[in-house]
């Protein structure tokens, strides 16, 4: 049910919408859509030779797996200290490592743990700086050479690298 | 040197064989090298630690790697599997090559 108060906010919306569209010449039904972060050029460059340097390959060798979980806030209000932990849902003994790497900080390659079959778990978790708004990428390395891994956008007000 | 190390063990005493969340916490300031002092306006030189080891009973769990991004005094989170009771035992390595160790004793339920 829509009370009176909802009921003018939609109304508002609705005009306010149909008359600016045509001016503005925006369609009507992307203003209600979110709008989707964007990877730029100088961050996948960045995070292209990165992983270059660090396994020899390119980003499109990183297949994106729901079995890797990677969680990172959507908005960190600090970055100085961004909380962000790696879950990788394999037998321990399948993995290598999992590393953290941040697109767009002067160096990409963040953190990274190596297991072993004491470990029992493949889980890592670790606070890092971020220097703006950037996709992080949790990622994780398989015994036979495959990377699969996990991407999130996250969104820095204060930058944390100086 | 001396670090202070806090360390957590989730659950507090684990059951033989299960599979156990180890947290602890490094005071330590990590300076990137990047950072300015606010004082002087000259850059603080790095200083963060590199690696860490961490064994059970002398049997490696796992190693972690740092770069410069991690933040100061951070609380790092990894699972292990707790097969028998002793001491965990981890060495830290900062980029000039300098090492401390923090070990504590594992109590199995």
């Amino acid at each position: 049910m829509l009370d009176r108060r909802e009921f003018f906010k939609l109304g508002t919306g609705a005009w306010l919408g149909l008359t600016l569209a045509p001016i503005l010449e925006v369609p009507i039904l992307s203003l209600g859509a979110p709008s989707t972060p964007q990877e730029d050029a100088k961050g996948l460059e960045k995070i292209e030779k990165s992983l270059q340097k660090v396994f020899g390959k390119s980003l499109k060798d990183v297949k994106q797996d729901p079995k890797v979980k990677l969680s990172a806030p959507t908005i960190a209000e600090n970055g100085l200290h961004v909380p962000v932990s790696v879950e990788a849902d394999y037998p321990v003994e399948n993995i290598k490592s999992l590393h953290i790497f941040v697109d767009e900080n002067p160096d990409p390659h963040i953190s990274y743990i190596e297991l072993t079959p004491l470990s029992g778990k493949a889980f890592f978790q670790v606070p890092i700086r971020m220097a703006q708004s950037s996709y992080v990428r949790g990622i994780a390395l398989l015994k036979d050479g495959s990377l699969v891994g996990d991407f999130k956008f996250t969104k820095v007000t204060v930058g944390g690298c100086g | 040197m001396s670090v202070p190390v806090i360390v957590r063990v989730i659950p507090n005493k684990p059951k033989k064989g299960d599979v156990a969340k180890l947290m602890f916490l490094v005071k330590h300031p990590m300076d990137p090298g990047t950072i300015k002092d606010p004082k002087t306006g000259k850059l603080i030189p790095a200083n963060y630690i590199t690696t860490i080891d961490i064994s059970l009973n002398g049997k490696k769990i796992a190693t972690i790697y740092n770069g410069p991004g991690v933040s100061s005094n951070p609380i790092f989170g990894l699972d292990f599997k707790a097969e028998e009771a002793g001491t965990v035992k981890m060495v830290f390595t900062d980029n000039h090559g300098k090492s401390f160790e923090h070990d504590f004793n594992l109590e199995l339920s």
